[in-house]
């Protein structure tokens, strides 16, 4: 008796499965449950339409490094790598909430890129040549200019890399800063024993415990774990010493070029907006009557009853006006995440080329 | 007959049309994923398999350009090659493996027996055992044991040292050593005569068995108590004593210690013995117990499937209960425990890459890094599938071997 | 309770364990011997501190962080205004699972006592007097409806019937639903999935589609006269079992997406959906091996008894075989489901936020330092409820049908 019955609910069920498959695949247009149909893997449909279609941007972060990206109590999420995730959002869709930050690791990361899984990836991610050569990813600008710094507990006497000859040190798997301190040890004739973890939190449960005598990553990394750790900051001490040159900025999958030049120019514009004094503050009366020429093609309206001059970048001349308007200039977005962490901007590689750094943007025009 | 005839015909026409189906849906998917990765050429493709052709695993020939701890015999450093380093990862597993096999076979064996004890304490506490671990995730066992147990363990420059002491007579300092850089225990150390040394040994080994064979044969011939097992072994103690003496100490044992190094002796590391990480530990306790309370049920399992006249004619005979265990039901319980116990193995084996979620360098976290330099997803899958299909495989055969011993001899 | 139930094989077991161990037929097994008194005494007082240092640590230890991150020890970061998508099915599974015990399993007093201990502890865990609390309420209430319907039809053999077809059907709709509620409209992507739901619908989903391709492949694998599907099927089977989950895994998170072809956006597929796939194939190799054991165990007769009824083939697999195939190996199917359940803390290598994994993000908030055991203890105590009650509902179904007793 319960057997056909057992049967009759077995088709139902299959049928409503078959069901549940259709509507998760039809409603892409306005859901985020799936991507596109389009094979965009084999045909190279360009990012941007995909993105378009779906709705909203998928952007790659770290989402444990306070300043950089870290996952707030209510599900958002905040920091440097995150305002850029916006800025691009806010560039494509004129809205900077249209993001769906997708945490990855440093051992995974470019996997998720290349995969398609997001569409750029913004994860104080360092710009090297055989990552863009033999891992095929499209470096837009460094908007952090960092080095690989080695963090010690401030009771240990250690000054220098000299000074650690034999040290355990605990690093992130995957990283640069894992290349960096094989060549750093290597070349000083020291030895050293690495730790690697995949993620950051159990890492400092093994700093923590003393199980490592040095942690090393990018010093901004160092500066922000610094500032969450359980002991407090004035516990631990990072050491003078920069192992590497680490350019952290958002990237694209390689051939792609017309999304590429999207996120660089939305990129470059926040430095731009900064240089010529643009700010979230001051934008709409900047659209309404610019200051000057570089203002006007920069948010893309006529200057003194002139006409708009569109240069052609995939997302329309005003592109900017939403991202300054909603996450605002270089300085600000620096200013709202990295100056809490305590890392000082003027004099640093970090400022503007007029105040002696390296944050320049060619020009808009 | 003719009906009989057709109806051949008809299910031999079924089985090949059905069968060939098969092949031609094999063939599609194949082809279809061919031509899948092959056009994969321009966005995507580099950084998931060289392009094309793909499938070539040259890049494993670069220099690494890490180091992978954890190594027992040998550390990768930086300039070996990508390929040592995904082999220095599987040899990882393999050390694992092997040592969680034994570690988890004996408390397995231990916990399966005091399940079926009679006084109603060890059975509780064995049941209670079984019960609460295996039905616990694995990977939550390892970081209760990793973050909450070995962590907390001293730092090294708080490191418990553990001497034996005689008599007030200091015989070994620094026995064993234990921070949470890890666990550091005597061990052996090789000098310049131990291949010479090993070489007596072995030959030694040969004449014992031989002299065991002749001595079994003699007995069988002959009768009486030959002494089967007493005089080869004495001999080849004796003689690989003397060679020892005469030798010089092949080899002799070693203490661990600490030594300092950095600015003002401000690191310490372990020097000697041999070193078990915390890692290591961590993972072989957790894998260990968990996979123990499986094997313990397989062990009670074939002890409950004997015929009960077993134990009553052994206990007729008035053997004692450890002689009725030993004697009479763990050899033939061995029977039906072989084969589910080599899936347990491999499944362990397996289960050993759950290490990589407290950082262990096995070959999945190898893998992991290597792919992540270097792109070719695709090809470091399928060397990891082939390295893991190698292990199974190897496990399997020595269980199939074990089981072709066991059910043979009649153990 | 339990000991009443089956006298027989209890005694028997202990008759046998005597046979194996004991020298004398001595009754008190506790103090039989000196040793054994000794290890009685040392027993009694580790039994004491045992109790004394959980006591203590239940009270003493820092809970607030369970009670503060229980939402997404549940759910992760799921979306509030989109978690309607979710209670229905958990009503759906309480009443259900109320209608079922009575129709089936008949419980104690002992265990409708420990259901509602258990109700008792995570409403005082989980809950202030919110919404959630009203709806959690509701849950039990179905549960309790669901409880007395089945107890109450079940002497009345028309409306019994009924019932039973109704809860057949509730079964066999639950996974459809579930999914059908969580895509249905303008839903939150996947990404947002997290929590215990996630640990539990990936469970459900691998074992309700990876059982039916379990039998297609044990099936496959004992088909005589085919050897090309024979060998098709072994390899399948073999491969997948060759790799271990976590390779498996990230080769569905980075090979997967290349491979797959572009039908429906397949190859766009979120991170869970492919999971999925890989966790539905996982366990149907691994269940198709368990299937196998049962289907070799049926003696030849059956088939031949089968045939020479007139049964076709498709006839003899419904009636004949698979009821008794999968009532041979149903602990070890049991078994395999529990394994694969416990499995799924592995999603985390991922990126895909289980329960686990938000426990050990939540101790590693500066916030909730050094919370790492309460955290784990916690968890753990979740999937131990879980899997403890998968087994417990094995024996019983074992007992109901007579297994090994026959």
């Amino acid at each position: 008796m319960s057997m056909s019955w057992l049967r009759r609910g077995f088709l139902l069920s299959m049928l409503a499965l078959a069901s549940v498959a259709l509507i998760a695949c039809s409603s892409d247009d306005g859901d985020t449950t799936s991507g596109s149909n389009a094979d965009s893997a084999a045909s190279g449909e360009s990012t941007l339409e995909k993105v378009k279609d779906r709705g909203i941007l998928k952007c790659g972060i770290s989402g444990s490094l306070p300043g950089f990206s870290q996952l707030e109590a209510d599900g958002s999420y905040t920091g440097f790598d995150a305002d850029y995730c916006r800025a691009v959002a806010a560039a494509v869709f004129g809205d900077s909430s249209k993001v769906e930050f997708v945490e990855t690791t440093g051992a995974n990361r470019f996997e998720t890129l290349a995969s398609g899984e997001v569409d750029v990836l913004i994860r104080n991610t360092t710009w090297t040549l055989s990552r863009d050569s033999d891992l095929k990813q499209s470096f837009a600008a460094p908007t952090f200019y960092d080095g690989q710094g080695m963090m010690v507990k401030a009771d240990s006497p250690f000054q220098t890399l000299e000074d650690m000859d034999g040290a355990t040190v605990c690093v992130n798997q995957g990283t640069t800063t894992e290349l960096n301190l094989a060549s750093q040890f290597l070349e000083r004739g020291l030895t050293y024993t690495a730790l690697t973890f995949e993620t950051t939190d159990l890492l400092q449960e093994a700093f923590v415990a003393g199980r490592c005598d040095g942690w090393t990553t990018d010093k901004s990394g160092l500066a922000s774990r610094r500032g969450v750790y359980p002991d407090g900051p004035d516990a631990l001490r990072i050491l003078a010493v920069t192992m590497s040159k680490e350019p952290l900025g958002p990237l694209t999958r390689h051939g792609d070029d017309e999304w590429f030049d999207i996120v660089a120019w939305v990129t470059f514009g926040t430095f731009q907006a900064e240089e010529l004094g643009v700010t979230s503050g001051n934008v709409d009366a900047q659209i309404a009557n610019p200051d000057s020429v570089a203002v006007a093609l920069m948010l893309g309206v006529g200057y003194d009853g002139g006409d708009v001059t569109d240069m052609g970048l995939a997302v329309g001349p005003q592109f900017l006006q939403a991202v300054l308007k909603q996450v605002g200039n270089y300085g600000e977005i620096y200013e709202r995440n990295i100056t809490p962490l305590g890392l000082e901007r003027a004099g640093s590689l970090n400022a503007l080329w007029t105040n002696g750094g390296l944050i320049y943007s060619p020009p808009i025009r | 007959m003719n009906a009989l005839t057709n109806f051949w015909y008809r299910s031999a026409y079924k089985r090949a049309i059905i069968q060939g189906a098969a092949i031609l849906v094999v063939v599609f998917v194949g082809l279809g994923l061919a031509g899948q990765i092959s056009n994969l050429e321009n966005v995507h493709a580099p950084t998931f398999t060289s392009s094309p052709p793909f499938l070539t695993f040259d890049f494993l020939n670069a220099r690494a350009g890490i180091a992978l701890s954890h190594g027992l015999i040998f550390d990768i450093d930086s300039n070996d090659s990508r390929m040592d380093a995904i082999l220095n990862g599987a040899w990882n597993t393999i050390r694992l493996a092997s040592v969680l096999i034994g570690f988890a076979s004996i408390m397995g064996l231990l916990v399966g027996i005091g399940r079926l004890s009679d006084f109603y304490l060890i059975r509780k506490a064995c049941t209670l055992y079984v019960e609460i671990l295996r039905n616990i995730p694995a990977l939550l066992q390892i970081y209760i044991w990793y973050v909450v147990i070995w962590l907390t363990t001293p730092a090294i420059t708080n490191a418990i040292q553990i001497d034996i002491n005689f008599f007030g007579l200091e015989l070994l300092q620094n026995f064993i050593i234990v921070s949470n850089k890890g666990f550091a225990i005597p061990w052996l150390v090789g000098h310049d005569n131990l291949g010479v040394w090993l070489f007596i040994g072995a030959v030694a080994l040969v004449g014992a068995i031989l002299l065991r064979r002749y001595l079994q044969k003699r007995q069988d011939d002959v009768g009486g108590n030959q002494r089967t097992n007493r005089y080869p072994i004495l001999i080849l103690l004796l003689i690989s004593l003397v060679a020892y003496i005469l030798l010089d100490s092949p080899f002799t044992g070693q203490t661990p210690h600490i030594i300092r190094s950095g600015a003002g002796g401000a690191i310490q590391n372990y020097q000697g013995g041999m070193v078990i990480t915390g890692e290591f530990l961590a993972i072989v306790v957790a894998l260990g117990f968990y996979t123990a309370s499986f094997i313990s049920e397989i062990v009670r399992g074939s002890i409950l499937s004997l015929p009960a006249g077993q134990a009553e004619a052994a206990k007729a005979l008035g053997l004692s209960a450890y002689q009725r265990l030993t004697l009479i039901i763990l050899p033939q319980a061995l029977r039906t425990m072989i084969p589910p116990l080599g899936n347990q193995y491999i499944n362990m084996t397996k289960n050993t890459s759950i290490a990589v979620a407290i950082g262990f360098s096995d070959v999945v976290f190898a893998t992991r890094t290597i792919s992540n330099n270097a792109g070719h997803s695709l090809e470091i899958f399928t060397t990891l599938l082939v390295i893991y299909l190698v292990m199974a495989l190897f496990i399997s055969s020595v269980m199939n071997g074990l089981n072709w011993y066991v059910q043979r001899s009649g153990i | 309770m339990s000991d009443n139930t089956q006298p027989n094989s209890e005694i028997s077991l202990l008759q046998r364990i005597r046979m194996i161990y004991e020298d004398s037929d001595a009754k008190s097994q506790l103090f039989k011997t000196k040793l054994h008194t000794v290890i009685t005494l040392v027993s009694l007082v580790i039994v004491v501190w045992a109790l004394f240092t959980i006591a203590q640590f239940l009270v003493t230890a820092e809970w607030q962080v369970i009670s503060d991150k229980r939402r997404a020890f549940m759910i992760g970061r799921y979306p509030e205004e989109h978690v309607w998508r979710i209670w229905p099915t958990v009503w759906m599974f309480a009443g259900l699972a109320g209608l079922s015990s009575a129709l089936w399993l008949r419980p104690g007093r002992r265990m409708m006592i420990s259901l509602f201990i258990a109700a008792a502890i995570v409403s005082y865990l989980f809950l202030e007097f919110d919404s959630n609390a009203l709806k959690f309420g509701f849950g039990l209430l179905l549960g309790l409806c669901g409880y007395a319907l089945g107890y109450f039809t079940y002497t009345k053999v028309s409306l019994n019937a009924l019932v039973v077809r109704i809860a057949v059907l509730g079964w066999v709709l639950l996974i459809p639903v579930i999914l059908v509620l969580l895509f249905i409209g303008d839903a939150p992507s996947t990404n947002y999935w997290g929590g215990l739901f996630v640990n539990i619908i990936l469970a459900a989903i691998a074992i309700v589609v990876g059982t039916p391709l379990a039998v297609v492949l044990a099936l496959g694998r004992t088909k005589e006269g085919y050897p090309i599907i024979r060998i098709l099927s072994t390899t399948i089977i073999e491969v997948v079992r060759g790799a271990p989950l976590i390779a498996w895994l990230f080769m569905g998170r980075f090979v997967l997406p290349f491979i797959l072809p572009s039908w429906f956006g397949l190859n766009e597929a979120d991170v869970i959906i492919r999971t999925m796939i890989i966790l539905i194939v996982f366990n149907a190799a691994y269940t198709a091996e368990v299937v196998r054991g049962g289907l070799q165990a049926i003696p030849k007769g059956q088939y031949e008894a089968a045939n020479s009824v007139g049964f076709n083939g498709w006839q003899t697999l419904r009636l004949i075989l698979l009821p008794q195939a999968l009532r041979a190996v149903l602990p070890s199917l049991i078994n395999q489901y529990i394994g694969l359940f416990k499995d799924t803390t592995l999603v985390y290598l991922i990126s895909v936020v289980d329960v686990l994994e938000v426990g050990r993000k939540a101790f590693n908030e500066l916030a909730y330092t050094g919370t790492a055991l309460e955290v784990l203890v916690f968890v753990g105590f979740l999937f131990w409820i879980v899997t403890w009650s998968m087994s417990n509902l094995s024996k019983k179904v074992e007992e109901n049908l007579g297994l090994g007793t026959r």
